[in-house]
């Protein structure tokens, strides 16, 4: 009996440590880009690879894209993520609301702005879907191919 | 002279010992010749045993923790087979909406999306 019941109480003292052992996630760190494995990458850059081969109008854009994001501040590059996740979560309604947003005010300056927010908020969802189509976001200018 | 006097003496203890033994009934015999083969095992040693077995039941479970703690912070590296398995979730989970959304619009745009002003507008 004995030789049952000491196996029995070292795994009952012994399963809290490796349970707890077990629900910890390992953080995965990994190495530079110069550093990571050929699968790895591929990985990484298949789905701009695919969004590249899909669409060859839109190439000309994303290089200048590209090199924007590369020339941005970092504080802005920051901002500028966090807007990009936003975006993700927009539905396609909001995200034309945004674009027309964003042309719109764009050139305003900081009064002009504060005035055009005013009466945003003041319209109701008709007279903002009348403004939206009143004023449609301007189709995009082709980028200079290089 | 003395010593012949303790012989004597030793002599006489047995007997009565070994006539108090015959007195006894045969449970009781029985009794103390079960308690002196279980004192001659060395139960009683064993029974005091118990409790090294314990706390070496402690350390172990102790070192367990530690080794269970290590694992938990420290950083891992990466086999291939994980590294590629891991690299593939990222590049589906992670980098197939992020990485490809960057270039869909100007980066100035998203960084409006997160000003003040946009989020005065109550876009969400």
């Amino acid at each position: 009996m004995n030789r049952m019941i000491r196996p029995t109480l070292l795994a009952l003292v012994l399963w809290p440590a490796f349970a707890f052992a077990q629900a910890q996630p390992a953080p995965t760190r990994y190495p530079e880009w110069d550093k990571l494995s050929p699968a790895q990458r591929e990985a990484l850059v298949a789905p701009l690879r695919e969004r590249w081969n899909a669409n060859p109008d839109e190439r000309a854009r994303m290089v200048e894209r590209a090199q924007r994001w590369k020339s941005m501040p970092r504080d802005q590059r920051d901002r500028a993520g966090h807007g990009m996740q936003r975006w993700e979560h927009m539905s396609p309604e909001k995200r034309v609301e945004a674009r027309a947003l964003f042309h719109a005010m764009r050139g305003m300056d900081e009064t002009e702005r504060k005035a055009f927010l005013a009466q945003w908020r003041q319209k109701n969802a008709q007279q903002r879907a009348e403004w939206l189509k009143a004023h449609p976001v301007p189709e995009r200018r082709e980028p200079r191919r290089q | 002279m003395n010593a012949n006097h303790e012989d004597r003496f030793d002599a006489a203890i047995r007997a009565h010992h070994q006539a108090s033994l015959e007195r006894l009934s045969p449970r009781a015999q029985a009794q103390l010749a079960q308690r002196r083969n279980t004192a001659l095992r060395g139960e009683g040693l064993r029974r005091r045993g118990h409790g090294i077995r314990y706390a070496a039941a402690g350390f172990a479970a102790l070192g367990a923790l530690a080794i269970g703690l290590q694992f938990g912070t420290l950083p891992t590296t990466t086999g291939p087979a994980t590294a590629t398995a891991t690299a593939t979730a990222i590049g589906t989970a992670t980098a197939s909406t992020t990485d490809a959304t960057m270039l869909d619009e100007d980066p100035e745009f998203y960084a409006w999306l997160a000003s003040s002003d946009a989020q005065q507008v109550a876009m969400e």
